[in-house]
């Protein structure tokens, strides 16, 4: 017990030592607090935050300059001798109150900040939100734009992500079908979710809601600023659930128009005609990108899966086996794995295109070409 | 530190009586009354039904068999445990006879033996040893409350006394 | 004519070399022992082994995030990775560990000669090793381990393999342990305490067990049918969190949570008890405000069944619920609060010494109370919003779980050693341990509360770059704070094999029964009698 004076240098010394990496690490140009508000909800969440950080800092600095300086004052090493109080029923009523005081003066900017997250009424364009493993759907269903509907994935490639290439800007943050909204619009988002549940958010906007299949949520943002702001799912999805961003792009309310009209155009002109009758070549190019982005991720570019979770492709059961189960699965997807069903988030021609790749790539050679109009006479 | 045994509190058997006679009420050392016991299970058995019970109101009414088995294992727990709290052996040297009076749960017995035949018996070793009274044809364990020493103790008092 | 009897020489010959192992030796000893000392013992082995496992998953986990991008283990297991060691950091190292601490301090510190059920107390630790090898094991069926976090949401659950059905029997048989232990608990200290030791005169370590050992019993069934309604919607064609079928996955959460919040604090609320002893021994003072602390745990446990939701703020609740369950959670740092500066005064004007149990208990006030900090900033639903599932919470956890729990831990485990053991540790090397313990837990976890306030979620293999900096610092913590444990083992193997002889009473200011009644090491039966307490 008495050596512990004659130690107090060198315990000082790794005190001292914590402080320096700490110092280290703050030379770095570093993200040290919530993302810049582009909402007056994110904004007010900031001041909440700060608020709170200030009062937490006040009480730290009590709570500790006590503690501190009785572990430098009331030390035997000094020949301090131990008081004997051990009850003050005033004392005790006191800090008891405080503390209580202090969540009342915390409570009201708290309870405002909630209710003003919770509003979602009067809302200028309402999105619906579908997570599916592992990406977004986002349909337009009312206000400017309705009817638009699209799916946002994952831009990263994956070369990056394995390390063999440069890691861009945006690494992870990046999707191919962006979010687009008007700025100064209230934006009421429906989340809803087609396998697990998932979670979208923004946190510029101070948004964040829960994708929850078979039930729909809302939440609002009103942007302040044109930009473009990135946020990640945030409730465990599986395992692909680190890479499925959100990126939403807000723009004026002209360049909005502007892309709405083209989006239909686009829509209308890439509508495919389900009557086209393909070559097996031509489709089976289609099919191959359809692959790359929807399926890739579990069952593995040469087709091999990651068994028994993901089923090889390549030589199995089914995309050897009668094309109508092919088919079938495709569609509708396989309850209770992570097998989707596709018919909603892809047109005839995409999954004749796809399966029609399966049944004819790596070692799978059944030579059978399915044309649109065979799925468009499958779906129920 | 050799002055452990001594300044370790021991229970003392207080033989009280008069002359060679002694009289001696052993009792397990309880520390809540079974109608206290009763209060603390129905406290934790309302709360535990309680929410069980909110939850199946709500659709999940699996947790309530969970709840129900759980409530059980523990009022047997609580049972096995409280029905012997009242439990004593009640042992008196008389002249001429020694008057035992046994408490087992809800069952008073009583026992005498002629100090002349009487005799204490030991069996077994360390902390498995038992302290029997016996009488031609028939014997009784004696001092089941208390601890290993102690029913040594006990052990060699009796005999003692009952060789006087 | 009252008489009292004497020692007789004989007698006192069996108290101390006793038939301690009822006849059996080496591995059957362990296998058969109804002791509370010996089963103490391997709870706290077993714990240990546990924290070593679930530390590796951590390693893995944070080795993986040292840079952005996919270099040593695939999503999948990544996930797998935070699942395992969530679930056996919870269930296999902490909550096991505290039970040790039960079985070898109530007893003794009650007066009692063992515990109320001695035969089931055996079977509740046996019942650990086999929980543990389920889940364990569960990396080695088709499909691996379930890669759904520790909470196992529904219904990501439905799509696992066979490894989500042992980790289901493993949260089973530990949650049948955990009945059985707190059964065991309650009856002993209700019933087997010495006369005169009065409720309010136990020792805080045996009060905020028996009001531990009351939360699980009211909570352990909401897991049990939580984890079992899992099992059937998996494999029984029920649906009670299929929407398809009529059910609601969000009622997964509330029952989990329902469990989970009380979970919490039976992690905490002896890791406060521990606290309670060490404080008071180091400052050579009594506790101040004994009764205020055993009403502020009451209020704890009590507020913890209403709080649960404040988990699931981003569910979408009403904004009712979700106003009431911030109040509700805001609250409970008035009784906590309260239990800090308790202890804040017990060391006012005290005569502090700082050994490695103080340490650890300083320790423990310091970084518990910045936990609680960062609890309070996300009870603020508004708030939360934004950090719901980031870093944030991760550091927010970490920091009341590991250096509210695991700090206390070790604390109590070098309190104790000398008693145990009878030998002492090696001081310095103590310090040591508790010095890199405490700097490398705040490189690790402090840095993750920037990261989190920027957004960056948890559970995720790999992230964006901005994040690259804090995660490295992070990583470097992490395997800093990993291999100090071993210098915490090397510390303890040591003292076990040649340590010191321990004084009866190691502590000057220890004040509860098994340091002034007992000798040191604590004789294998100890208060057959029970002691006088005045």
């Amino acid at each position: 017990m008495q050596q512990f004076s004659a130690r107090k240098s060198g315990q000082w010394a790794l005190i001292a030592g914590l402080f320096a990496i700490a110092a280290a690490g703050s030379a770095h140009a570093l993200v040290w607090n919530l993302q810049p508000a582009a909402t007056k909800i994110a904004d007010d969440i900031h001041s909440l935050h700060e608020y709170v950080m200030v009062l937490i800092v006040v009480i730290f600095v009590g709570v500790f300059g006590v503690m501190f300086y009785s572990v430098f004052a009331h030390r035997k090493s000094k020949g301090h001798k131990a008081a004997n109080f051990h009850e003050n029923t005033t004392v005790e009523i006191i800090w008891t109150v405080i503390p209580f005081l202090i969540l009342v003066v915390i409570a009201w900017p708290a309870t405002r900040a909630v209710i003003a997250q919770k509003d979602t009424s009067n809302s200028d364009l309402t999105i619906k939100v579908t997570g599916h493993q592992w990406k977004w759907g986002y349909d337009y269903i009312k206000g400017e734009g309705e009817g638009i509907s699209f799916v946002s994935k994952l831009s990263t490639p994956r070369d990056q992500i394995e390390g063999t290439a440069a890691k861009g800007e945006n690494y992870l943050l990046e999707v191919d079908n962006e979010l687009v909204v008007p700025v100064g619009k209230k934006i009421r988002i429906l989340t809803t979710a087609a396998d697990v549940i998932h979670a979208w958010g923004v946190p510029a906007f101070g948004a964040k809601q829960d994708a929850i299949p078979g039930f729909i949520r809302d939440i609002h943002f009103k942007a302040e600023k044109i930009g473009t702001f990135r946020g990640q799912c945030v409730e465990l999805c599986g395992k692909e659930h680190g890479f499925m961003p959100i990126v939403v792009r807000v723009v004026s309310a002209e360049d909005y128009t502007k892309w709405v009209d083209g989006e239909k155009k686009k829509l209308a002109a890439a509508a495919d005609d389900p009557a086209k009758v393909w070559t097996l070549d031509d489709i089976k190019a289609r099919g191959e990108k359809v692959y790359a982005a929807n399926c890739v991720a579990c069952h593995q570019a040469n087709g091999k899966g990651t068994p028994p979770a993901f089923p090889p492709l390549d030589g199995g059961k089914i995309t050897i086996g009668p094309k109508a189960g092919h088919i079938d699965i495709v569609l509708n997807g396989k309850p209770n794995t992570a097998m989707a069903a596709f018919a909603k988030q892809l047109n005839d021609t995409d999954i004749a295109a796809v399966v029609t790749y399966e049944r004819n790539a790596w070692g799978n050679k059944t030579g059978e070409l399915i044309q649109p109009a065979e799925i468009k006479a499958l779906r129920k | 530190m050799i002055g452990w045994s001594q300044e370790f509190p021991r229970q003392q058997l207080a033989f009280q009586g008069q002359g060679s006679g002694f009289s001696l009420l052993l009792k397990r050392n309880c520390s809540i009354s079974p109608s206290g016991l009763m209060w603390v299970y129905g406290s934790i058995a309302v709360v535990t039904m309680g929410i069980a019970a909110g939850f199946a109101a709500l659709g999940a009414w699996v947790i309530l068999p969970f709840a129900g088995i759980e409530i059980l294992a523990l009022g047997i727990a609580f049972t096995l445990n409280g029905r012997h709290a009242g439990d004593y052996e009640h042992i008196e040297l008389g002249e001429g006879s020694v008057k035992v009076e046994v408490r087992e749960s809800d069952f008073v017995r009583y026992h005498e033996f002629n100090t002349a035949w009487a005799s204490v018996r030991v069996a077994g070793k360390g902390h498995s040893m038992r302290v029997f009274l016996a009488e031609s044809g028939r014997s009784l364990e004696i001092g089941r409350h208390l601890p290993t020493q102690g029913r040594l103790d006990l052990a060699g008092e009796l005999t003692r006394r009952l060789r006087k | 004519m009252s008489a009292v009897i004497d020692d007789h020489g004989h007698a006192k010959d069996d108290h101390h070399h006793g038939d301690h192992h009822h006849g059996y030796g080496g591995m059957m000893r362990w296998i058969t022992t109804t002791n509370h000392k010996d089963i103490g013992t391997m709870y706290l082995w077993f714990s240990f082994m546990m924290f070593m496992v679930g530390g590796t998953m951590a390693l893995v986990i944070r080795a993986e995030l040292f840079s952005p991008g996919l270099q040593i283990v695939n999503p999948d297991f990544f996930i797998q990775m935070t699942t395992m060691h969530g679930l056996i950091m919870v269930f296999g190292a902490i909550m096991p560990a505290f039970v040790g601490f039960a079985n070898w301090l109530i007893p003794m510190q009650i007066g009692a000669p063992d515990m109320a059920f001695a035969r089931m107390n055996n079977w509740s630790f046996w019942i650990l090793p086999f929980a543990g090898s389920l889940l364990i094991m569960s990396f080695f069926v088709p499909g691996g381990a379930p890669g759904v976090g520790w909470t196992m949401y529904a219904p990501l659950t439905v799509q696992m393999g066979m490894g989500m059905d042992l980790t289901i029997f493993a949260v089973h048989l530990l949650g049948m342990s955990s009945i059985m232990g707190s059964i065991n608990i309650v009856t002993t200290i209700l019933n087997m305490r010495a006369p005169g030791m009065t409720l309010m005169k136990m020792p805080l370590f045996v009060w905020t067990w028996l009001i531990t050992a009351y939360l699980l019993i009211a909570s352990m069934p909401v897991l049990a049918g939580a984890v079992t309604m899992t099992l059937t919607d998996r494999h029984f064609g029920t649906s009670f969190f299929n929407a398809a079928g009529g059910g609601d996955p969000v009622l997964y959460q509330h029952i989990f949570w329902f469990f989970g919040h009380p979970e919490v604090y039976i992690i905490i609320l002896p890791a406060f008890g521990v606290v309670s002893q060490i404080l008071p021994a180091f400052s050579r003072k009594p506790l101040f405000g004994y009764a205020s602390m055993v009403y502020a745990t009451s209020s704890i446990a009590i507020l913890s069944f209403i709080v649960w939701a404040h988990h699931m703020y981003t569910v979408g609740m009403p904004v009712t619920g979700q106003l009431f369950f911030m109040y509700a959670t805001t609250l409970i740092a008035v009784p906590t609060a309260c239990k800090i500066f308790n202890w804040l005064a017990t060391m006012w004007r005290g005569s502090l010494t700082f050994e490695t149990p103080m340490l650890f208990a300083l320790g423990f006030l310091f970084l518990f109370t910045m936990g609680g900090f960062s609890g309070l900033v996300l009870a603020l639903a508004a708030v939360d919003i934004q950090l719901h599932d980031t870093y944030y919470v991760v550091a927010h956890f970490h920091y009341v779980m590991v250096a509210g729990a695991l700090f206390t831990a070790f604390g109590g485990i070098y309190f104790w050693l000398p008693k145990w053991t009878g030998k002492m540790y090696n001081e310095t090397l103590g310090k040591w341990h508790f010095w890199l313990t405490m700097i490398f837990f705040n490189i690790t976890f402090f840095v993750q509360h920037f990261s989190g306030l920027a957004g960056m979620p948890r559970r995720i293999p790999d992230y964006p770059l901005m994040f690259e900096t804090w995660n490295k610092i992070s990583s470097i913590g992490a395997f800093g704070f990993g291999f100090s444990q071993l210098l915490f083992l090397y510390i303890i193997v040591k003292a076990i094999t040649s340590g010191e002889k321990a004084a009866d009473k190691q502590w000057e200011g220890a004040d509860s029964l098994e340091w002034t009644h007992l000798p040191s090491p604590a004789p294998y039966h100890s208060f057959e009698t029970p002691p006088a307490i005045k």
